[in-house]
């Protein structure tokens, strides 16, 4: 019987938390990092114990690990890699995301059971290099960054390699593991996790030592972040099998609110029953407001695809808390606060799979079950008072 | 037995620089950060004239390629090939799989520039039949050494001389700095004199764009010349002179530099040459600086 087309929606988790948060909002797989071998070092990576918690917990609920073994290893690095790829094989990842030949070599040559994804971080553009990567091992290809819808279609056409393609998130300007200017300006080695995102920064142009900026203008190599959404049916079309969302140090909130828009776009898409763009991408932008760019998948870079003048960082006060336990007798929702709000608050739910429900907070009640007026008090337990049942992992969010 | 490469502008620099071994060569269809981009025919011309001068005519096919490149590629590499080539110097895989075709593995140096940082990839590159590898940029004179007591087989090398690289991107960034400030661009493009510098800093980088995208080099000069003779006796057998950036007098005068340092191992040239041009900024790269993770 023929296997039916369902791509992966494949999310990122900093913590178990996040992880849990991925999967019950729809992600299909979860890519995460462990203490060892892993870029990204900012975002909470995972000790052994934490991915064996996350592996059951994605198991039970049908979807898969993804473990980074991502960096470039110097050669001192490389001490203990033979056994963390064999605690990693004990503890039944599916996957293991590498740029290294040599691990990815050694993991095989190990018999480890895992499927092993080449790291968009080679920059894997073409089937003859992943005819490469394929003799060496290898069962997937996250491709490059820098690839069209029509580069993409040709690739499909060629291998019967499963291919995955970034669809949402920040994007590097470099061809990804070729960029070492935080290396040089800052001695944090980008291929090892360490990357200062210098390719944000503010910079002057000169020809011949004479300037060619005025004060108001600033040369820029940094990209607007990935929002392929208004592709993602192209995609489909080409039967991509997986869609990688960007992020491990993102918030909780964040990866919530992209997966289920991914989630909701891809379903809708495949039931034929594709709502307006607009309406994902709104879901989509109460995460984050960073502007966007369609990247390199609908066309050549532009000016209009850099950051130049736009500030990217616009954090969002919106999440309210998340909820941990609801009484239904009493119709007290337990949550955790992040932002602050008060009685009489306008607020929104977003639900696993449900549409959003508007609401007021009626009443608000500390841990000890005193009532209060305001929530001013980042991670305290609070009980609120809900006209609507609300699911555990339920996100508030001021409306 | 040493390799002393170098980069060169001119068909012209093979004569002029008798003290080289081998000299990179490349076309900008399938190399960036040439110094010079040579068309088919005078790639055919060079090694005739090399072999002729028993040297030996290495060509860079560093770009990272898409799918749409690929048959170019791939006659180019028939080409190569047909012409006898003495070495390709590759970075992304394609190159691997059609040399493997073409049963030319043995002539392929991997020559990424950043990723080739632990002896476990050179010795599993090699292991796949490939002439050698080029050690990165970024790594220390304690892990070059570590690379030669752990490569046994193949040929390892490393630059010596040269801007060291930082960045390579698809991305056309100074033709889109100028299109967002709706200022004509023109002549920014392949020119070779353009720098930026980051608001809080002084050090001025390279940059430099053509129609394969943008690359950015570090402001220093990678000056490795006191520690050629050591890597010599570690095993390192390929040395990199890159002359991007600079002129052929100048580029005469730093590899007669390295010849002498070669017949006298106990000298310090790199004082005199900072002696010299003590305009230009000179550094020894990663050899000292240890990278982490944290500043």
């Amino acid at each position: 019987m023929q296997k039916i087309y369902k791509p992966e929606l494949l999310a990122p988790a900093g913590d178990l938390e996040k992880l849990k948060i991925a999967i019950i909002y729809g992600a299909d797989a979860v890519f995460i990092g462990g203490k060892k071998f892993s870029l990204r070092a900012k975002a909470s990576n995972f000790e052994l114990e934490d991915i064996k918690e996350a592996v059951i917990f994605a198991h039970e609920n049908n979807s898969r690990v993804h473990i980074t073994v991502n960096v470039y290893p110097h050669s001192e690095d490389l001490e203990g890699l033979d056994e963390y790829l064999l605690e990693l094989d004990k503890i039944n990842v599916d996957a293991i995301i590498v740029s290294s030949p040599y691990i990815v070599k050694r993991a095989r040559e190990l018999g480890c059971k895992f499927e092993i994804h080449i790291s968009t971080q080679q920059s894997t553009a073409n089937y003859e290099a992943m005819t490469f990567w394929e003799n060496l091992g290898a069962n997937r290809i996250v491709l490059a960054r820098e690839l069209s819808i029509n580069d993409i279609e040709k690739l499909k056409g060629e291998t019967t390699l499963p291919l995955e393609v970034f669809i949402h998130g920040g994007l590097c300007s470099s061809f990804s593991g070729r960029c070492t200017l935080s290396n040089n300006m800052t001695l944090r080695d980008a291929n090892r996790g360490g990357c200062a995102h210098s390719c944000r920064w503010f910079y002057d142009i000169y020809e011949d030592n004479k300037r060619l900026n005025n004060d108001k203008e600033s040369f820029r190599l940094g990209s607007k972040d990935l929002c392929a959404a208004t592709m993602i049916d192209k995609l489909i079309d080409l039967k991509v099998d997986s869609f990688k969302i960007e992020g491990r140090m993102k918030s909780l909130h964040y990866i919530a609110c992209v997966v289920q828009a991914y989630r909701k776009l891809i379903d809708d898409y495949l039931d034929g029953k594709l709502k307006d763009s607009s309406y994902y991408l709104n879901m989509l932008f109460r995460a984050e407001n960073r502007a966007t760019t369609k990247g390199f998948l609908n066309k050549d870079i532009t000016h209009e695809d850099g950051l130049f003048e736009i500030e990217s960082e616009q954090p969002s006060q919106d999440f309210l808390g998340i909820v941990i336990d609801y009484d239904n007798q009493e119709k007290l929702a337990k949550i955790q606060q992040r932002n602050h709000f008060k009685t009489g608050e306008k607020i929104s739910v977003m639900q696993p799979f449900l549409e959003d429900v508007n609401m007021s907070v009626l009443e608000i009640y500390d841990e000890y079950m005193n009532k209060i007026e305001i929530a001013n008090h980042a991670m305290d337990i609070l009980y609120i008072k809900t006209e609507f049942p609300i699911k555990k992992y339920g996100i508030i969010r001021r409306r | 037995m040493k390799d002393l490469i170098i980069t060169i502008n001119s068909l012209n620099n093979i004569d002029v620089y008798k003290d080289a071994d081998s000299f990179l060569i490349g076309n900008e269809k399938f190399a960036v950060r040439l110094a010079k981009s040579f068309t088919s025919n005078e790639i055919c011309e060079a090694v005739k004239h090399a072999h002729s001068l028993n040297k030996k005519i290495y060509i860079n096919v560093n770009k990272i390629f898409l799918e749409n490149e690929i048959r170019d590629l791939k006659d180019y590499m028939v080409f190569l090939k047909s012409i006898n080539v003495d070495a390709i110097f590759f970075s992304d895989f394609a190159v691997f799989t059609i040399a493997k075709d073409l049963e030319i593995l043995d002539r392929l140096v991997y020559y990424s520039e950043t990723q080739m940082v632990n002896y476990m990839d050179a010795n599993t590159l090699i292991d796949l039949k490939i002439k050698g590898v080029i050690i990165s940029k970024e790594v220390t004179l304690d892990n070059i050494y570590t690379f030669a007591a752990k490569v046994k087989k193949g040929s390892l090398g490393v630059n010596i001389y040269g801007y060291y690289h930082m960045f390579y991107s698809k991305r056309k960034l100074i033709r889109n700095y100028f299109l967002n400030y709706q200022k004509d661009y023109s002549k920014y493009i392949s020119n070779k004199k353009i720098t930026i510098k980051e608001k809080t800093r002084q050090e001025l980088y390279p940059i430099f764009q053509d129609e394969n995208g943008t690359n950015i080099f570090n402001d220093e000069i990678l000056l490795g010349i006191d520690y050629i003779n050591s890597f010599i006796d570690k095993g390192i057998k390929m040395f990199i002179i890159d002359g991007i950036f600079e002129e052929e007098d100048y580029m005469q005068s730093i590899l007669e530099y390295f010849v002498l340092a070669l017949k006298n191992p106990n000298s310090k040239y790199s004082t005199l040459i900072k002696n010299k041009y003590p305009f230009k900024k000179y550094g020894a790269a990663f050899y000292f600086k240890k990278i982490g993770i944290t500043s």
